[in-house]
This record gives structure tokens, C-alpha cells and sequence, in this order.
């Protein structure tokens, strides 16, 4: 096992290395780059340099004038000593604007992802032990909807609905207008207030895969002889359904599970830009449409690394819930 | 039972199919992702069918309740040095004063510590600021500015504000090392130049020493050598980068490297090998590399042929520069005076600069005026950098903190205008498609959303039909610039003669033909949020001709004979044609042979095809988008092909315009408050083109009684003169038919009628004194 994940973590630098070539090419390739744009602005002065010198003088100091190859070991040497450049549009240090970010995504990623298991698993389980009834179909047509609604139609109608008709929730944003006169509870209910539509709207769009699958898994473990194996020994469906049948559903379950985790980090773009909430989604969505080089670099590869850990959890939970399956 | 079930499901199905059908994406101009915007209009749309919205939860209408604006996304560059975008300018603003204020049409208040008060619209008001201001013009041509401060002003931490603040942000905008938005250090001050020098490039000193240089106290001899190498190597192989970049884009064939070197600009004679074009770039650059490399490469930078090239771009005091900048004098602990060389219309704009704390921004110890100690080290501005994102000042407002998209700000006791009413403001962070909704529904009381047209319909339901109603008050302000449809003087040109009169004619029968369909683009893009110029100039600036004036003329209204085209009693039908016929006439007076009404040959050096790059974002949205394809299908029954290229990605087209190969293109300007036209249309045609403005090459105006009122006016600070050179000025611009003035679009605020007290908000805004100009004032109800 060991040497397993030893092995996968190798394999998953040499492929992250790759990646991040790839990312930093497309980023250098970008038509308008934040640089230009700002040495247009700057140029545009009165009395100011030329475009052309304050290219050249701004592409020195970003060290974009340098070849995509040589300027891409320069970023990953500078990334070994843990010095991952000052965000362009920022102004601040990347890691110190992604520290202040990624934790608000975080706990909204955490919270919709507990209320996601909440709903969808024991749903899934119903869907499967009244399979063809009436209750079955619902559910499906729920999960079907669910994952068939784009986020931004959700979110936008969520907005329409309870905010502009019912004036329950402000329209967006994280805090609410006395949000400083506030005491220190109510300040922390406040935010909660503020990110309520946000999670419904996340916990919505992903309920649906969860119980389809759940669904699936247990139909399939239901129709296998040891199930009717124990129903012929005469225990009660209670019984059969959640201590034999369930169990053995949760193997493909943890295994999806535990691979999703690391995917809370990685903020919901969409969600928070609509939102207004200014999580890690909303902020490199914002620097990224301006260019901002370090900053993206530094979220996209760490996308990367947040997927292969995703993938090598998903693989060691298989071998670890399932003692059928060997790592070799 | 189950086939009429199936059937009804087949149904829906096709039906859903047929919904894609219809006008494809509703036309809605606000900048956002595409997806919120088409959510966002869907919203504005559903939100105002219905009637009867829900009342917003009107918030606890106590004293702490904070005012909220709404602002698109800042970048935390919230300091008065280095602010960039006008989100992040706004922020400081709000904590800062400037040493002078600025009336309602953007003249400067000279006596600002008594008041003046100044008429606008009927009313008179009154302006203060924290100083007054004294121009001297001495007899040797030298201008003396004489600043006094009122000695009774404190910042937000109490520390009183004396001169020597002033002083401290002078300096610290005339660093060497200075690269914010101001360029107070381009004013010819007296001793400004023998300051900045002294601190230079590794580079620049390079270039100077010379190759037999054997002072190696800044560089070393290998980056000598490679700089001084650069003779050899670069020539030959920028010379080969544009030969293959030539015959990969297919202009020319492999092997042809005299017709590469000509399409770059370079003669060689025929036959021409690798080397003869080498040494036609080394020729025309004479020694300097640099430039050469800059301005001919095709693909490679300066660094690829210098290896650590950041070494070259270092700073570093090599001489003994000037200690101070004799021209700023302090007279007094409250006064001080600014000489400048020469008499400039426009420096007292940049001298009226923030009044930033030396004890906040600098280091109090290392100020002493004596001793030329100005409160940093000369070249290191880290101190002033490390405070960028939490900026102090004497404005109305203190800056608390940027926390959770929202600023935070709090009243200012101490501002010498007053405590402001309200004692909390927020800035909260906001897309583009949220503005409008978020006053409706209380997140925000104040903001600024892009004026379109269903902006305009979004708030006329809202409001129950008007655009200023119980629900939402508008305000709307002439944008600070213009749009217009440029043409280069030089590609659009006839026996390549940019200034000969059948060049100009040339260009003003495609002016004509633009001209007349301005009303209709400009209709059907702004409705009524924005007018038609003539002149090419900002209705918003005091020199712009107006309507009621003398000689006021509608651009390119007259056919090749200098007879009106137009008359009072024509339909549009009769107008189109009317432009047309006389675009033929100015066709002809330029040389083209007309035959039956139709161009049948072009004259020497002209084309019957032109192309025009438009912005459009590839769906031809622009305002000018109408009057283009108009104009191209009325050119087409004369036999004149003009080409409409919509460009998705707009720094195609400033590419286009650097590289001086756009013939036709589309743009706006943004206008300053001065109307100085020195960077626009100076040429320098004099002296050869030696020292042209910055952006005089796009139209290529070479014109010497231009360029001589332009110095003029410049160097006058009468503004009725000033005013009468202006029009001539853009009499002749008119007159090369470079520029065809389009457009003069209004900007909006729109304030919440519910939540704001509108009798309290600023009165009579304009382009140059917003709402935020009284903002002590303004409270909520």
C-alpha cells in the first residue's frame, strides 16, 4: 500500500509539472495580457512614455519578456522558495490574497457538501428500495432537474424570487449593510443569512448526481443473492436494507466521496459572482478576465494538485472500504 | 392511457426544440459575463412586468445606519500615488483633499479659503478649498504659482497639516522612480529635469559610455560587451525574424527578402540578401539597438538578445543629480510657490495636488527642507508603497477597512468642511447586472450602471414610467470624451500626399457619406442618452463650440463647391441621397473617373476599396456600427467598396493603429478637463516630425498653422483667446477630414428616491463636480 501511494505521488508531480507548463503557456498566449493593458493606460498620459517603452519596461519587472520555456522555470524556481509573486490586480501577495479568500469557500463548499449527503443519499435509498413507485418517480424527476438546471439560471431565479419579489434576502453580497454594527453573533448571523440562497443553490444543482447514483449502487447490491440470502433467513427489511444492503453501497459512495473532498477548495465561479460572494470563485474570476498572471497560475495549478489528490484519495478509499480489491 | 402520455411528452419535447428559435440574445450592452447578463436581463425583465414588487425592508433608520454604494470590483490600489482604476481613485478620494477645488465646469478655485462663488445654471454657489492660489507671470516668461494653506487643517488623526505635506507629495510624484498615474514631473518646472537626471537606467548610461567604456562601477564588462555586441548580432537576425514572419503570413514568397524589407519599411535593392537588409536596419537606427530591436522585431523582445536583462533595466544614481527641485520653494510654514519656465495652460491641473500626510506616508525623521530631506530617500518609495491598501488623509471620510467585498469608511470629525451627516458609508462591491436591482431591493442605495437602453427601461417600470420617480432618482452627466470614426491621413490618401486637396478630398467624401447617418446610429444605439457632436470635441469641455455661437457648422454639411448639402426641408430618404451625390463630387475633385455616376478608376496612390475596423466585440455592437453598414451599402451604389471589419478582440485594433495600417477605424477618446490638444494633433511638421505628440501619427494630421495655435494656446492662460484658437484649431481638423465626430454619450448615477434624501445629495452634478463633492451633506432619510 505503501509503495502504492508513493508511486502515485511521483506519477502525480511529473504530471502536475506538465500541467503547469501547459497553464503558463496558455496564460503567456492570452491576446490582451494585464501588462498591455496597462501599459496602453499608462501611455495614454500626457507626456507619458511610449507604449512600446513601458512594455519593455513593465515586461521586464513581470518577467514576460523572457521566452514561454525560460520564463516558465523562472515562475517554478521562484515557486520552490514559496514565493509565488505579487497578485497584478491585487496589488498584495498571492498566497496572501488566496489565504483570505479560500476559507469563506471553503465553509460554503463544507456546508453544502454535508447538506448534499444529508439529502441525497437517504433520498437515493428510498428511490431504490420502492423502486417503480410513485415516490421513486419523484425523486427522479427532482435529481433530473436538479442537474439539469444550469447554476446561473438557478441562481438568477433564486435572486428573483426571494430577493427582488419576497424581499426576504438582500440581492448578493456577503455582509448586509450594518454588518460593522453589529455584535459579534450578529455579525456571524448575518453572514449566515447572507449565504443561505448561495448554498441552496449549490446544494440543488449537485443533489441530483448524488441520488442517482445512490440509487443505482443500491438497486444493483438488491438484486445480489446474499441479499436474498437474508431475506430468506427471515430478518426484517429494516434490517436487510440498512445493515447488509447499505453498507455494501457505501463502497462506491466513499470512494466518490472522499475524491470530492478536496474539490471544496475550489470555490463555485459561478455561484459567487452572482452572488457577490468574494470567495476564491469570484476573486480569480476577477483575475483572470484581467490578465492577472500569478495570481491564475498559482489557483489553476493548485486546481491541478487539488484533482490528482482528489483522484489518488478516491483510488486508497476503494482498496481501504472494499476488501476485495488489492492494491497491486 | 400510455401512447397519449407518450405523445404529450414527445410534444413538450419538440415544442422546448422550437424555443431556441427567436431573436438570438437580447441586446444588452452591459459588461458583464455573458451568462449573468443574459440572466440579469431576464431578471430586470420579469422583476419590472410584474406590478406589485414587495416593499424592500426599509433598514433601522437610526444614525449608524450606513450609506451603501454600489461599485464594480476594486483592485486595493487605494493610495493617492498609485491609484489606477477610477473604482480605486474614488476610494482615496474619499479620504483625501487636493491643495484646490474645482467648480462645476472643472475651472479651478483660486481663492479658495474665503470662497468664490461662481454662477451655474442660474444659481449661485459657493466653493472653499484649503488654499489659495496666486499666478505671477513674470516678464522673462518664467510663471510663478503661489500657494497659501490655510493654517487651521488637521488630517483624520488630528496631526495639523502644514506645507510641508504639500511639499512631501510634490516630491515624492516627481521621484525618479515614480510610475503612478500622475505626471505632475512632465510640467516644466524649473530644475525638474537636473533633479530626475542623476538617476538613470544601467542601460541608458550604457548606451552613453560608449563601447570603449572601462568604468565597470555599474555594469560589468560581460554586460557591456553584450550590449555593445548587439551591432553584430541583432541587425541580421531581426533582419531574419521578419523575413520568415513576411513568408509565414504569406506577404511575400520565400527567398523575396527585398520585398519583406519593403514591406517593413526598408529599400534594399533587388535581390537583396540577409545582409544588405542588416545593414539597411543598422543604417537606419544608427548605433542605437535598442530602439531598433524595440520597434522592427517580429516576435523577439530586447531580453532575448541581452541575458538578464533585468540587470540593464536597474536604477542608479551615477552622477550627482540635483538634491532638490529649485522650482518648488517653500515661503512659509503655510505657503509655497511653484515657478514654472514657462507659461503652461495646463499645469494647474497636475499642481493641484492630495495634500498627502508626510507622517503616514513618509517618515517624519527624515524630512528636513533645509537640508534637502523631503521625507523618503531619493529613489525608494517602498515606504509610501507599503501603505497602498489602507490610505489616510484629511478628506471627509476615514478608511476603516476593505473586508468581505465591502469598504468601509467612517466620518471624519475633524474634516475641515465640516463632520459629515452621515456617519458610515459602505462601497460594496457589485457586478454590472446586479446595480440596477440592488437599489430596487435595498442591498445598495447609490450607484452607477452602465446607461442602457435597458437600464432606461429597467427604471422607467421600476418607477411606474419615469425615469426619475418614487423608487429610483437618476442623474446623468456628459461623458468626459467623445466618440468619432478616425481615418489616417497617410493610407487614405491620394499620390501619397496625406495634405494635398484631393487627398482631403478623398477623405471628405467618406466623411460626408459617415456624417449623415450619425443621427440614425446614434438613435438606435443611445436613444436619447446621447447627442450628436460636431466638432471634435467633448461637449463637457469649455472650448467646445456651441450651436448658438458663430460659424458653428454641422460637420461636413458642404459639397466640394463650399455649398450647404442640406436643407432645412428634406426627408432622410432625400438627405442620404443628397450626401451621396456629393461625396461623388468630392470623389471627383480628388481624381477619381466617374462614369454614369459610378467610380470607375481610382487616381494614383488611392483604391476603390477601403476597410474599416470597428470594435463591435464581433456582433457589431458599437454605436457606430449603424452608420458604417449604411454608409457601406450607399458607397456600394457608387462603386466604392468599403469593407466593415468587426474586431472581437478591441487591442486588434490599437495593434492596428500602433503599427499606422489601419486606414478607417472607430474608437472614443477620454477627454481631460483641458482641452489641450498638444498629444492628440501636434506634429511637429516644422522640424521634420522630430517631437509629435504621443498619439498625433493615428491621424496624421501634418499641419503648420495647427501646430503653431496648438503651441499658442497652449502657452496662454486667457481662456476667451484660448477659446478662439481652439475653434480655429478645429476648424482645420475638420478641414483634413481625419476625424469625423460622432457621438457625446451621458453617464448616470441613480440614487434610491426611498432610501436617500434627495434634497441633501449634491445639487446641479456635473461632469466635474459629482455627487461625492458634498458628500458631508448627503444623508439618508
Amino acid at each position: 500500500m505503501k509503495k502504492y501511494i508513493l508511486k502515485r505521488v511521483l506519477i502525480s508531480i511529473i504530471i502536475l509539472f506538465i500541467v503547469a507548463f501547459v497553464i503558463y503557456a496558455l496564460m503567456r498566449c492570452l491576446p490582451t495580457s494585464y501588462i498591455e493593458a496597462m501599459a496602453r493606460e499608462k501611455s495614454m498620459q500626457p507626456g507619458s512614455k511610449s507604449f512600446e517603452e513601458w512594455m519593455t519596461q513593465l515586461s521586464a519587472m513581470y518577467n514576460m519578456d523572457k521566452g514561454i520555456v525560460p520564463g516558465y522555470f523562472m515562475w517554478l524556481g521562484q515557486m520552490f522558495t514559496g514565493n509565488f509573486g505579487d497578485s497584478w490586480y491585487y496589488t498584495i501577495p498571492v498566497v496572501q490574497k488566496f489565504h483570505e479568500t479560500v476559507w469563506l469557500s471553503f465553509v460554503m463548499g463544507a456546508i453544502s457538501f454535508i447538506l448534499e449527503l444529508i439529502i441525497a443519499i437517504p433520498l437515493g435509498i428510498i428511490a431504490a428500495t420502492k423502486q417503480y413507485s410513485k415516490a421513486d418517480y419523484t425523486i427522479s424527476i427532482v435529481a433530473l432537474a436538479g442537474i439539469s438546471l444550469p447554476t446561473f439560471f438557478f441562481a438568477s431565479l433564486l435572486k428573483l424570487i426571494f430577493s427582488v419579489k419576497l424581499g426576504w434576502f438582500d440581492l448578493y453580497g456577503l455582509v448586509g449593510r450594518n454588518h460593522q454594527q453589529l455584535s459579534a453573533m450578529g455579525k456571524f448571523l448575518d453572514i449566515a443569512n447572507h449565504l443561505v440562497l448561495p448554498i441552496i443553490v449549490l446544494v440543488v444543482i449537485s443533489i441530483g448526481g448524488l441520488m442517482r447514483y445512490t440509487r443505482t449502487n443500491m438497486l444493483e447490491v438488491l438484486n445480489a443473492d446474499y441479499i436474498r440470502t437474508a431475506r430468506a433467513k427471515g430478518l426484517s427489511e429494516r434490517k436487510v436494507i440498512y445493515h447488509h444492503a447499505f453498507r455494501n453501497t457505501l463502497i462506491p459512495l466513499v470512494t466518490i466521496i472522499g475524491g470530492s473532498l478536496p474539490g471544496l477548495f475550489s470555490g463555485a465561479l459561478i455561484t459567487e459572482t452572482l452572488f457577490g460572494i468574494p470567495g476564491i470563485g469570484l476573486t480569480s474570476y476577477n483575475c483572470m478576465v484581467g490578465g492577472d498572471i500569478p495570481f491564475s497560475m498559482f489557483y489553476l495549478v493548485f486546481l491541478a494538485i487539488l484533482t490528482l489528490a482528489g483522484n489518488l484519495i478516491a483510488d486508497i478509499l476503494y482498496a481501504v472500504v472494499d476488501p476485495r480489491v488489492r492494491i497491486s | 392511457m400510455k401512447k397519449i402520455l407518450a405523445l404529450v411528452l414527445t410534444g413538450a419535447m419538440c415544442v422546448g426544440l422550437l424555443s431556441a428559435c427567436g431573436n438570438g440574445g437580447s441586446s444588452d450592452s452591459s459588461a458583464s459575463s455573458a451568462s449573468a447578463a443574459s440572466s440579469a436581463s431576464a431578471v430586470s425583465e420579469s422583476s419590472t412586468a410584474s406590478t406589485s414588487e414587495a416593499e424592500s425592508t426599509p433598514a433601522q433608520r437610526d444614525e449608524n445606519t450606513p450609506l451603501v454604494v454600489g461599485y464594480s470590483p476594486f483592485s486595493e490600489k487605494f493610495s493617492p500615488f498609485f491609484a489606477s482604476t477610477a473604482y480605486d481613485q474614488d476610494v482615496q478620494g474619499m479620504t483625501q483633499i487636493s491643495l484646490l477645488t474645482s467648480d462645476r465646469q472643472g475651472a479651478m478655485i483660486y481663492n479658495g479659503i474665503e470662497g468664490e462663488t461662481i454662477e451655474y445654471n442660474g444659481t449661485p454657489y459657493t466653493y472653499y478649498g484649503p488654499a489659495d492660489l496666486e499666478i505671477v507671470e513674470n516678464e522673462d516668461g518664467t510663471v510663478d504659482y503661489n500657494f497659501t494653506l490655510r493654517d487651521d487643517l488637521v488630517f483624520s488623526d488630528g496631526e495639523p497639516i502644514t506645507i510641508d505635506d504639500v511639499i512631501f507629495s510634490m516630491y515624492v510624484l516627481c521621484d525618479p522612480t515614480y510610475d503612478g498615474a500622475s505626471t505632475l514631473f512632465s510640467l516644466p518646472i524649473e530644475g525638474m529635469d537636473a533633479y530626475r537626471t542623476g538617476i538613470a537606467k544601467v542601460i541608458d548610461l550604457m548606451q552613453e559610455a560608449g563601447p570603449d567604456n572601462t568604468d565597470f562601477t555599474f555594469w560589468t564588462e560581460d554586460m557591456q560587451k553584450a550590449f555593445w555586441n548587439l551591432e553584430n548580432v541583432a541587425p541580421k537576425a531581426i533582419a531574419e525574424e521578419i523575413v520568415k514572419y513576411c513568408v509565414d503570413n504569406g506577404y511575400n514568397e520565400e527567398g523575396d527578402i527585398t520585398g519583406a524589407a519593403g514591406n517593413w519599411g526598408f529599400s534594399i535593392p533587388e535581390n537583396g540578401t540577409i545582409d544588405d537588409f542588416a545593414e539597411a536596419l543598422k543604417e537606419a537606427y544608427a548605433g542605437d539597438m535598442i530602439s531598433m530591436i524595440e520597434t522592427e522585431a517580429a516576435g523577439s523582445t530586447v531580453a532575448d538578445f541581452l541575458p538578464d536583462y533585468e540587470k540593464y533595466e536597474e536604477y542608479v544614481e551615477y552622477a550627482e543629480s540635483a538634491p532638490n527641485i529649485t522650482g518648488i520653494v517653500k515661503t512659509g510654514d503655510y505657503s509655497m510657490t511653484v515657478k514654472l519656465t514657462e507659461v503652461s495652460a495646463t499645469a494647474i491641473y497636475q499642481l493641484a495636488t492630495t495634500i498627502a500626510p508626510l507622517h503616514y506616508y513618509g517618515e517624519k525623521d527624515k524630512y528636513d527642507y533645509d537640508n534637502n530631506m523631503f521625507g523618503f530617500t531619493k529613489g525608494d518609495l517602498s515606504h509610501v508603497r507599503s501603505v497602498t491598501t489602507q490610505p489616510m488623509g484629511a478628506g471627509p471620510y476615514k478608511f476603516i477597512k476593505f473586508e468581505n467585498g465591502t469598504v468601509y469608511f467612517e466620518a471624519n470629525e475633524l474634516y475641515y468642511k465640516g463632520c459629515p451627516k452621515t456617519k458610515y458609508i459602505n462601497f460594496l462591491e457589485t457586478q454590472e447586472a446586479d446595480k440596477l436591482n440592488g437599489v430596487t431591493t435595498g442591498t445598495i442605495d447609490i450607484t452607477d450602471p452602465s446607461f442602457s437602453n435597458d437600464t432606461v427601461a429597467a427604471i422607467e417600470k421600476a418607477n411606474g414610467g419615469e425615469l426619475n420617480g418614487d423608487v429610483i432618482t437618476v442623474s446623468t452627466v456628459d461623458n468626459l470624451g467623445y466618440g468619432y470614426i478616425g481615418i489616417n491621413a497617410k493610407n487614405v490618401s491620394v499620390g501619397g500626399e496625406p495634405g494635398s486637396d484631393a487627398s482631403k478630398n478623398l477623405r471628405r467624401a467618406f466623411a460626408t457619406v459617415f456624417s449623415v447617418y450619425r443621427e440614425l446610429g446614434v438613435r438606435s444605439y443611445y436613444g436619447e442618452r446621447a447627442d450628436v457632436i460636431n466638432y471634435p470635441i467633448s461637449n463637457t469641455s469649455w472650448a467646445a463650440p456651441q450651436a448658438t455661437d458663430d460659424g458653428y457648422r454641422v460637420a461636413f454639411s458642404v459639397d466640394v463647391d463650399g455649398n450647404d448639402i442640406y436643407t432645412s426641408d428634406m426627408t432622410d430618404e432625400e438627405k442620404y441621397d443628397a450626401a451621396l451625390q456629393a461625396a461623388l463630387g468630392f470623389f471627383e475633385a480628388a481624381g477619381y473617373t466617374v462614369e454614369d455616376g459610378k467610380l470607375t478608376a481610382a487616381p494614383e496612390g488611392a483604391a476603390l476599396e477601403y476597410e474599416v475596423l470597428i470594435p463591435g466585440d464581433g456582433t457589431g455592437d458599437h454605436p457606430s456600427f449603424m452608420i458604417l453598414t449604411e454608409a457601406r451599402d450607399a458607397l456600394a451604389k457608387i462603386g466604392m467598396k468599403l469593407i466593415v471589419t468587426d474586431l472581437t478582440n478591441s487591442s486588434d485594433l490599437w495593434t492596428a493603429l500602433d503599427a499606422q495600417e489601419a486606414e478607417m477605424w472607430c474608437a472614443a477618446w477620454g477627454a481631460t478637463v483641458d482641452p489641450d490638444m498638444y498629444q492628440i494633433y501636434y506634429s511637429d511638421v516644422a522640424n521634420g516630425g522630430a517631437n509629435p505628440g504621443g498619439d498625433a501619427y493615428r491621424y496624421g494630421i501634418q499641419d503648420e498653422d495647427l501646430d503653431t495655435m496648438i503651441l499658442q494656446a497652449r502657452k496662454s492662460l486667457d481662456q476667451s483667446y484660448r477659446k478662439t484658437l481652439y475653434k480655429a484649431c478645429l476648424d482645420i481638423i475638420i478641414d483634413w477630414a481625419d476625424e469625423i465626430p460622432v457621438y457625446q454619450r451621458q453617464n448616470a448615477i441613480i440614487f434610491s428616491t426611498e432610501r436617500v434624501d434627495m434634497d441633501t445629495v449634491t445639487p446641479d452634478i456635473t461632469t466635474f463636480y459629482g455627487w461625492m463633492s458634498e458628500i458631508e451633506n448627503t444623508v439618508l432619510k
